[in-house]
């Protein structure tokens, strides 16, 4: 209990510390004696991006939980498997047929082809006869790879590469009012996620055991995608591609926190949101004040993280 | 080498020869006139290309079969873990330390080497440790192999937004090479004996590799020196993938299909024609998709069209199921 108290501790600073960055100045005493352009500043910018930054940690560390648990497998995560290369090949596609499109109907696209993804990925894993933890990642690395192949190939024979490389690139500089307000379609999946958690994690032991315990396997293993699916895509349209958040946050909470996905999905989805923020605040002041898009800076610190994990887990063994 | 394996390695061999005698005489077809002049430069950009071809996929087929002995399975290649990020990420790092204006960038021998030496030296680093820690953890070298090619696909593109405008455009240039964009200024004088060189040293000691199959107790009593012919092979390897990868930038496929292929035809462990095999298959698949790129006049780039390829091959194996990975 107490380490998730210092969990929200430094959530709620971080979240004040990421309003109160930015290039304008806005001080403590404009804002508390209600001066109209620092509260314009404060809701029209600052909130919608901090906003943004929380649902998106929320929902990819989220995500990154279920498809760990549903398929039992630490190494993955949906930006591993290709569920975020679909998402991308459906946004191409889109592209490709209408054009420029509202972003509903991009999210609608991208949401599509997101399922598709995941449901192939989910159909090739069930496949595969000797099923350990290197080859569910691999499986997933081949098949996104082969996803990745399919938009570029796409994007070079009707040269769309540039379009390719722009929508990628996470990042919440443009996240202000007007521009955010798509992520909330995540809010329903997000709180079916927590309603199923318990579900998920039995879905995991396997069909059989999962039916004994009185758990729809397929129905339920449906919902996680789908979940997902949804979550991925919505934050892939507004947000673009962020890696390590779902790969990595659910394995340093499992470290500290234990597997018991009940109590520690609440872990999950703080540290994720520590994690983004701080990655977002250093991706503001390190060449202040411009930016450096957040997957970057994200990309960096995760992996050190990730690999400082697997070098104490190597010593730990010996 | 046995003669069973003598007839697939002459019938790929004549194949491969009829597909590069074509490649490099099949545009003169429906000329009537030509120059000398045009004739042989048409030819020798056309061998250039060939010869590169050539290396890239000796080069792609040994380091994989060398690296699936020494981590003992056969889904893993240099590339698939990220020694090719490693070189593209030394190169980035070179310029962003030392401008782009130094004679250490402008010539592309200094730069070359340079890049090599840093390559060396980072995937002993990395790689070098989670080989000699984590031998028998396929998993562990699978995981960091992925992270590594976030890390340094990360970094690139962080040190390509805080690097000087005039900067960028050198890296972008220098790590931009692809199969249909090659790099060939280092070709004959740098590319080429680098690659023999390590070669000749790989393949003194691919009868090494046969006893090391059969697991590290036995290979060491019967007198392998263990580590150090790991060490020395992670050196070559990453030698090897920093030819390949500045000539013809990142190929993160070829090595596995190739490999694969070859073993599917054989049907042996034994390393030497497993060798000849997947380089000549190597250079069939470079040579006929440049082919296919050319008929169907795809936009594409061959990379893309061999990890399409590759990729379903891959999980096609993957799902065959394989006793001995």
């Amino acid at each position: 209990m107490k380490k998730r108290l210092v969990l929200i501790g430094s959530f709620i600073v971080l979240i004040l510390i990421s309003i109160s960055i930015g290039v304008a100045d806005i001080n403590l005493i404009d804002v508390l004696s209600l001066d109209k352009e620092a509260w314009f500043l404060i809701v029209s910018s600052r909130v919608p991006r901090t906003v943004a930054i929380v649902v998106t940690a929320i929902g990819l560390s989220l995500s990154g939980l279920i498809l760990q648990t549903i398929s039992k497998n630490k190494f993955i995560s949906p930006s591993v498997v290709g569920v975020t290369d679909s998402a991308q090949l459906g946004l191409l596609i889109a592209y490709l047929f209408f054009g420029s499109l509202s972003m509903s109907m991009k999210l609608g696209f991208a949401f599509v082809f997101a399922v598709l993804g995941s449901f192939v990925f989910i159909t090739i894993l069930q496949k595969i006869k000797f099923k350990n933890d290197i080859y569910v990642p691999l499986v997933g690395m081949m098949f996104g790879s082969i996803v990745a192949a399919i938009v570029s190939f796409i994007a070079f024979q009707f040269n769309l590469t540039q379009f390719v490389d722009t929508i990628g690139l996470g990042s919440f500089t443009t996240k202000i009012a007007g521009n955010y307000e798509l992520l909330y379609v995540t809010i329903i999946p997000i709180v079916l996620a927590f309603v199923y958690m318990v579900q998920f994690n039995i879905v995991g032991m396997g069909e059989d055991f999962a039916k004994n315990l009185g758990v729809k396997y397929k129905q339920t293993m449906m919902i996680g995608l789908l979940i997902i699916s949804m979550v991925t895509a919505a934050i892939y349209v507004v947000v673009g591609s962020i890696p390590f958040i779902g790969l990595v946050v659910p394995n340093l909470v499992s470290i500290y926190y234990g597997d018991n996905v009940k109590k520690t999905v609440w872990d999950v989805v703080l540290f994720g949101g520590v994690f983004v923020l701080f990655a977002d605040i250093i991706s503001r002041i390190i060449i202040f004040p411009y930016e450096i898009p957040v997957s970057l800076t994200m990309g960096v610190i995760g992996s050190i993280v990730f690999l400082y994990l697997i070098y104490r887990r190597v010593n730990h063994a010996k | 080498m046995q003669s069973k394996h003598l007839k697939p390695i002459l019938i790929l061999g004549a194949i491969a020869a009829v597909a590069v005698v074509l490649y490099l005489f099949y545009w003169l077809i429906g000329i009537d006139v030509i120059t000398v002049g045009q004739l042989n430069r048409g030819l020798f950009r056309r061998s250039s290309r060939i010869v590169a071809m050539i290396i890239v996929a000796i080069t792609m087929g040994i380091t994989g079969l060398v690296f699936q002995t020494m981590t003992n399975n056969r889904i893993l290649t240099p590339s698939v873990i990220g020694f090719d990020s490693t070189f593209v990420l030394s190169q980035t790092l070179i310029v962003f330390i030392f401008g782009s204006q130094t004679v250490l960038i402008a010539n592309p021998y200094y730069n070359f080497v340079l890049s090599s030496v840093v390559m060396v030296l980072t995937s002993m680093l990395l790689y070098g440790f989670v080989l000699r820690k984590g031998k028998n953890n396929l998993a562990l070298l699978l995981l960091v192999g992925l992270v590594f090619r976030t890390l340094m696909g990360s970094l690139t593109s962080f040190l390509n937004r805080v690097i000087d405008p005039d900067d960028f455009l050198v890296v972008t240039q220098l790590a931009m090479p692809s199969l249909t964009n090659m790099n060939t200024e280092i070709l004959w004088y740098i590319a080429l004996p680098m690659m023999m060189v390590a070669l000749i040293f790989l393949i003194k000691d691919l009868k090494y590799f046969d006893v090391m199959n059969l697991g590290e107790d036995q290979a060491k009593s019967l007198g392998v020196n263990y580590l150090k012919l790991m060490n020395k092979s992670l050196v070559l390897i990453a030698v090897l993938i920093s030819v390949s990868t500045a000539l013809v930038g990142p190929l993160m496929f070829l090595g596995l299909i190739s490999v694969n292929l070859a073993r599917e035809i054989l049907k042996t462990d034994y390393h030497k024609p497993l060798f000849v095999v997947s380089a000549l298959l190597g250079i069939l698949f470079l040579v006929l998709g440049q082919f296919i790129l050319q008929v169907f006049e795809l936009n594409t780039s061959l990379a893309v069209l061999i990890n399409l390829v590759g990729g379903i091959y891959m999980i096609y194996i993957l799902i065959k199921g394989d006793k001995k990975s």
